[in-house]
């Protein structure tokens, strides 16, 4: 059984069939890809696994507790985390407020206690504040933290999206497309920065279009396509599967 | 002329807490409130019935008035937790409409459009009329001094840092491991809180409430204030208010000047004074006077040397 255990997972979304029964499992230690052509789906498991779309059926395992149905801060609290796809986030926070929030089990956050301006919350928050700032300098940030976040780069809203999630002490992080858009250089690092991570003890699970990245990064790969598991294994194995073939270029129906 | 000056600053002093307590919800938070009168209006008849009806101190009153005014807040709150954006403006504007309209309507409770008369206020009647009146409004002062040091704590606490990330975007904030409705309802609850405190010492300091006294242009005056100060602001939301004041009660010298005009051109023309200003302040600083600002932590620079390495 693996870190996270998806089985059997269904949504719809008026009538079109989003999920049609996904199996999926991410074995600890890993980053493994999910890749597949525009509207397979990935981006829809991603919701239905953190909470933020109730899946239809199905079941949703992560490191041994089903979470099924959890409210998506009880499954962030749990150490499963996502980053998005287009960068969202809090552009009128500054970058340090951006992954300090991110903090788990901040006092601070309990109304009476911030009014009453209490010691274990000012202890706390200084814990957070040093660890932010550690998690900025590790991804290059360091120079910006006290900028918006409206006012980073493209690629550092990428590396900020990785560093919130780092925040919350995860065991998974579920990162939505984490290079696209971000130049040759930069994505390098991001993917050193992942390797790195990982070599930490952290899991991920990668939705990329960029397959030279998924072929450098990812062990084992996931293809999705129509709102299904359609097969996995190396990045070699798959390149040379013809279903995953025929699910990007469409069927040979004239082939000589 | 100075008891005018003097009630003007006195009221300064309670728009001021109301936009304090609309900064908690929209300048914070981000939730519209367009019901701001009605919980103004609940809790000035809830410390004017204690203290008047039952006798109870004022001080209670006026406790129990920003403590109904939250209980309010949090139902409603809790009624529109799935609203945003212009729905919650409708209902909240509904809200502050039923409170008006039941206030005009359950005479046996509120004594109707008659309103409320004999509201007790603080040494009222043991001092001379020009004593109360500053005596309230140093009363005012301190109240409003407060409110801002216990709201300065809240936005600069990690609980004010999670008030402004939903304000940008709740789904990212849930993802982020907080609680979403219970932040929500908690600040609404706490803005209300200080919008029914202002209600319940307005109804000790002229001693007489009335439903028409809770229109909902007073709702407009405070978003005036808190956006011509600086959302997000708390010292803005003084600021502004103070300046919406100002700017009202001064048009009305302004135009007595202006020879040849009729009662109604003047009125109209103060209006357009009062437009033109707040049009002209949002045109040059477009964040209200005092704009909102990002906390700036000052970092040691010893690891810096690593992070070049780095990159």
């Amino acid at each position: 059984m693996g870190l996270l255990d998806v089985r059997n997972l269904h949504r719809n979304f008026y009538g079109v069939q989003a999920l049609a029964g996904v199996d999926l499992v991410v074995e600890p230690g890993t980053i493994t890809g999910l890749i597949g052509p525009n509207g397979a789906g990935k981006t829809t498991v991603f919701n239905c696994v953190t909470g933020l779309v109730p899946p239809d059926s199905g079941s949703v395992t992560f490191d041994g507790r089903d979470i099924t149905g959890w409210r998506p801060e009880r499954i962030t609290q749990a150490g499963l985390v996502r980053t998005f796809q287009i960068a969202r986030g809090f552009p009128r926070l500054s970058v340090l407020e951006n992954l300090m929030l991110y903090g788990a089990r901040q006092p601070g956050e309990t109304l009476w206690k911030a009014l009453a301006w209490t010691r274990d919350q000012a202890a706390r928050e200084a814990e957070v504040r040093e660890r932010a700032v550690a998690v900025g300098r590790r991804l290059n940030l360091g120079h910006v933290l006290n900028n918006a976040a409206s006012d980073l780069s493209g690629g550092q809203k990428k590396l900020l999206e990785i560093g919130r999630a780092l925040m919350t002490d995860p065991k998974l992080i579920l990162l939505d497309e984490p290079i696209a858009g971000v130049n040759p250089t930069l994505a390098n690092q991001i993917a050193d920065h992942l390797r790195s991570l990982c070599d930490e003890g952290i899991s991920f699970l990668v939705i990329e279009h960029h397959m030279d990245m998924i072929a450098r990064l990812c062990d084992p790969v996931i293809v999705m396509a129509e709102g299904r598991h359609l097969a996995q294994g190396s990045f070699a194995e798959i390149a040379a599967d013809e279903r995953v073939q025929d699910a990007y270029m469409g069927k040979r129906r004239w082939a000589s | 002329m100075e008891n005018y000056i003097v009630a003007m600053l006195v009221f300064a002093g309670l728009y001021g807490l109301m936009a304090l307590g609309l900064n908690v919800v929209w300048g914070m938070a981000g939730m519209i409130n367009l019901g701001l009168v009605g919980f103004f209006a609940f809790g000035a008849y809830v410390s004017a019935l204690l203290t008047k009806v039952l006798g109870l101190p004022i001080w209670f009153g006026v406790v129990a008035g920003a403590a109904g005014a939250a209980a309010a807040g949090m139902v409603v709150a809790m009624v529109t937790a799935k609203l945003r954006g212009d729905y919650l403006a409708i209902v909240t504007l509904g809200f502050s409409e039923v409170i008006r309209i039941t206030a005009s309507n359950e005479i046996w409770l509120t004594n109707g459009t008659d309103g409320i008369s004999g509201i007790p206020g603080p040494l009222r009647g043991q001092v001379t009329p020009e004593a109360f009146n500053l005596i309230f409004l140093a009363l005012v002062a301190v109240v409003v001094a407060i409110v801002v040091f216990l709201l300065q704590r809240v936005r600069h606490a990690p609980y004010g840092r999670v008030l402004r990330a939903i304000r940008d975007d709740d789904q990212v904030a849930a993802v982020a491991g907080k609680t979403v409705i219970r932040f929500k309802v908690e600040a609404f609850a706490l803005g209300c809180a200080v919008i029914g405190l202002s209600g319940a010492l307005y109804g000790h300091y002229t001693s007489y409430i009335a439903p028409d006294g809770f229109v909902p242009l007073i709702t407009i005056y405070i978003v005036l204030a808190l956006t011509a100060g600086g959302t997000g602001n708390n010292y803005g939301a003084v600021v502004g208010s103070v300046l919406v004041v100002f700017f009202m009660e001064s048009t009305r010298f302004l135009t007595e000047v202006v020879p040849g005009l009729q009662a109604v051109q003047v009125a109209a023309l103060r209006e357009m004074l009062i437009g033109g200003a707040l049009i002209v302040i949002m045109r040059l600083r477009p964040g209200g006077l005092l704009p909102e600002r990002l906390p700036r932590i000052d970092l040691p620079e010893s690891n810096l040397p690593q992070e070049k390495k780095a990159t």
